[in-house]
């Protein structure tokens, strides 16, 4: 795939000669959206050329909150990037507290990024202030949906005043024209519409979270941004939640962020993945070729991780656990890698020096690692794959 | 899965008939349970969201929501009926013998209080240790979850604690006071997957170094398929299928269960149309003539639908409520599901 997403001028050159990435299992192409580029997207002309030109594009980005008692402020983002086109989902995955909400409330323009940029077709909506921000809030272009429905409905409306209160504040249309529209959007979801006139309460969960995505896509959004939108699920209701996201960015072009827990079943829907851990991007890629082979220490460690009805062969979340004790981690290993303190593989290097996306070590195309030590330290576990279950080895070490 | 035991433990808790009731006893959520555990052993329960498994656990613990009510059944833990017992009963049991531990651990947290005073706190209370004594012995329990700098901390409050590190605090006051038996209700689903696997290891090594039995709760059937020796299958307030994990997830005898199975985490990283159960469950409470599955089983016919089916024992150890059970072939995981090992990516 040609670096549609990349500014080539500038970080693509500095790349020195990527080691030939590992042959994914799946087809070498890049996984691509099975749906053509969007002719209904307006304003990427430039798009022509290049069949799916970025509908949000996130560079450098970085978030800090202020400490409580003052001080130095907290860096919860530090230089992310994301890229999204038209009809592609994008997974973005990581321990909790790694950012990922405020990565999406920072796109959402719910929280001021201290840096970077948040291009929407081309435009930097990071950068608008008063009346141009609240316009484009107004538009509708970039909707939420989040893990617990009942942050978007409110109990006391009716499932139909919910959904279209959005077109109500902006005055859209006549009450006849909304009523028509959020009939649509619920069907859109797989609702059948009678259900306008209930009470939030009176569905189950997963009819609420269908009901609350039909209040995002309303507005015609361009952007869904999903925070955790199946952890209230169980697997059933998840799998439908899902399908129907898969649906409507087929459907409608959306290009869609979900963030989930739910390694397998985000794998299922997803093109794309970015692995945060403590705020950086620590690898991003096709997710099929990221979750079957991954390049980064972390990722890795979170796949061994992840529960699976099989028990089919993958490295034992022991044997990429650190072995020392995780006390004063920040302190030791502040500057370096931000993984380094749980890393069985960090050398002396990986303390001193953060490793870059544009390092040497970088695999050519989307795929990007940011790790010292990408192409050694699966060496590292061979030595010690053991046939041991994690259990015994945690009381070994114990011991 | 652990290796089965040659000789089976001893009974631990048995449950019959259990029925519990909601709505201040007019509508019947868990309808005519029973299942054993045994001593060391880890049953898991899994089922869709409302089939009644928490209910379950807080009649053995004796902590049902007002309104909510065991109507008939028993319960029996190691001797003592725990259906009507009086309150301080209850009290002298739990923590002692009977711990439990849920999604939420901050919430059974206090606070304003440092996590480690609330741990020493309980082993005074509960063995009646000195206030010196109780300290060393939580600093060594907050140890043995597997916290490291547990002097530090012993002195921390809950807000200055991770998910993971709370909900290990919580264990660390479960096992306190050397229980028998844990309930573990969705103890690990707030969690992210890399402390998720942790803490399933921890309660694995509980269990192993304690002999403790485990009740644990899921709806991911990944989760109970790497961790229990046998599993429960809930639907609609009933059992319809229960046997040794291994068994149940190669070969499932309930169609619920092939669909169960079907939906769960597979391990798999490619992008595939994820399965999905069509319909909903009856509505709490309903009462229907035959099979509570009915309306969403592709092998459903008429005989299905006329009268309750029986919970029927097989000859391989399992109970399936189906009376197609013979008739029907039903897919299960795969040759690889029977040697996931306890804990997470055991490699073989
Ligand atoms: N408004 C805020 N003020 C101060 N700190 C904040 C604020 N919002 C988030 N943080 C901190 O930023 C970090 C990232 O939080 P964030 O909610 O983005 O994580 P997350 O990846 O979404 O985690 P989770 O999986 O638990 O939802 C955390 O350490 C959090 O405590
Ligand atoms: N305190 C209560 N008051 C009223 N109804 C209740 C109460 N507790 C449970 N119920 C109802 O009883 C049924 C069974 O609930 P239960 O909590 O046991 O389900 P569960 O299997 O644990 O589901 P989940 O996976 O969502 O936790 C549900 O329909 C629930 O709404
Ligand atoms: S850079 Fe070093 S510490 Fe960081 S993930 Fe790679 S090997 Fe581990
Ligand atoms: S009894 Fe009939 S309806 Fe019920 S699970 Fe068996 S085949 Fe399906
Ligand atoms: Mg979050
Ligand atoms: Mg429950």
């Amino acid at each position: 795939m040609t670096d549609t997403d990349l500014d080539a001028a500038g970080r693509a050159a500095s790349a020195a000669t990527p080691p030939t990435p590992p042959t994914p299992s799946t087809s070498p192409t890049p996984s691509t959206s099975p749906i053509p580029s969007t002719p209904s997207a307006p304003s990427t002309p430039s798009a022509s050329s290049t069949p799916s030109a970025p509908l949000l594009h996130v560079e450098e980005l970085g978030v800090s909150f202020a400490r409580p008692g003052g001080g130095r402020r907290i860096r919860v983002l530090d230089d992310v990037e994301l890229t999204v086109r038209p009809g592609e989902i994008v997974g973005v995955v990581g321990e909790t507290g790694s950012g990922k909400t405020t990565l999406a409330r920072a796109i959402a323009g719910l929280t001021t990024p201290d840096g970077g940029r948040v291009l929407l077709d081309d435009r930097d909506i990071a950068r608008l202030r008063g009346r141009a921000r609240r316009r484009f809030r107004r538009g509708g272009a970039i909707q939420f949906v989040f893990q617990d429905p009942l942050r978007s409905l409110d109990p006391e409306l009716t499932v139909g005043a919910s959904v279209g209160e959005g077109l109500a504040i902006a005055g859209v249309g006549s009450r006849a024209q909304r009523a028509e529209r959020v009939a649509g959007a619920l069907r859109q979801v797989g609702l059948d519409p009678a259900v306008a006139d209930r009470l939030p309460a009176q569905l189950s969960g997963g009819q609420r979270q269908r009901a609350s995505i039909a209040r995002a896509v309303v507005a015609d959004p361009r952007l869904l941004l999903c925070d955790e939108p199946v952890s209230a699920l169980d697997a059933s209701n998840r799998n439908h939640i899902l399908l129907l996201l898969d649906e409507l960015r087929r459907r409608l072009a959306l290009g869609i962020v979900v963030i989930s827990h739910d390694l397998s079943s985000l794998a299922g829907i997803a093109d794309r993945v970015v692995v945060l851990y403590r705020g950086r991007v620590v690898e991003a890629g096709p997710i099929a070729d990221v979750f079957t082979r991954p390049r980064h220490p972390y990722t890795a460690l979170l796949i061994a991780s992840a529960p699976d009805i099989h028990g089919r062969d993958r490295l034992a979340a022991a044997q990429l656990r650190s072995q020392r004790p995780d006390d004063d981690a920040t302190a030791r290993w502040a500057g370096g890698c931000v993984f380094a303190h749980r890393c069985r593989f960090a050398t002396d290097v990986c303390a001193q020096t953060p490793p870059s996306q544009d390092a040497a070590g970088r695999p050519a195309g989307d795929w990007t690692v940011a790790c010292h030590h990408t192409d050694t330290w699966r060496n590292q576990t061979a030595a010690t794959a053991t046939p041991t279950t994690a259990v015994t080895a945690r009381k070994e070490s114990s011991a | 899965m652990p290796e089965p035991t040659t000789h089976p433990a001893e009974v631990l808790l048995t449950i019959d008939g259990l029925r519990v009731t909601i709505a201040g006893g007019r509508t019947e959520a868990v309808r005519g349970v029973s299942f054993e555990v045994r001593r060391g052993e880890t049953v898991g329960i899994v089922g869709e969201s409302g089939s009644g498994k928490t209910l379950v656990c807080r009649s053995v613990l004796g902590v049902l929501a007002p309104g909510c009510a065991v109507s008939d059944g028993t319960i029996d833990f190691a001797g003592t009926s725990l259906v009507g017992i009086p309150r301080r009963a209850w009290d002298q049991l739990r923590g002692t013998r009977i711990a439990a531990v849920f999604q939420d651990p901050a919430s059974y947290l206090n606070p304003s209080v440092p996590v480690g005073h609330q741990l020493a706190e309980q082993l005074r209370v509960k063995l009646g240790r000195s206030r010196r004594d109780a300290r060393d012995a939580a600093v060594r329990l907050l140890a043995a979850m597997g916290l490291h700098e547990p002097a530090r901390v012993y002195r921390q409050y809950p807000y200055e604690l991770s998910g993971g590190m709370l909900q290990r605090v919580v264990l660390a006051i479960a096992v306190s006071g050397d229980p028998q038996l844990l309930i573990a209700d969705e103890a690990t689903t707030a969690l992210d997957v890399t402390i998720q696997a942790e803490v399933l290891e921890l309660l694995a090594g509980l269990r192993a170094d304690r002999g403790l039995a485990v009740i644990a709760v899921s709806h991911d059937l990944a989760v109970i398929a790497e961790f229990c020796d046998r599993v429960l299958v809930f639907y609609a307030g009933e059992i319809v299928e229960a046997g040794p994990t291994a068994a149940v997830l190669r070969a499932p005898r309930h169609p619920y269960t092939e669909a169960l199975l079907r939906v769960a985490s597979v391990g798999s990283w490619e992008r595939r149309n994820l399965a999905v159960i069509d319909g909903q469950p009856p509505a709490v409470g309903a009462t229907l003539p035959g099979c509570r599955f009915a309306d969403r089983c592709a092998f459903a016919t008429e005989q299905c639908r006329t009268r309750p089916i029986p919970l029927t024992e097989l000859a391989d150890g399992r109970a399936v409520r189906c009376v197609r059970v013979d008739e029907i072939a039903l897919s299960g995981a795969g040759a690889g599901a029977a040697g996931a090992g306890a804990g997470a990516g055991a490699s073989r």
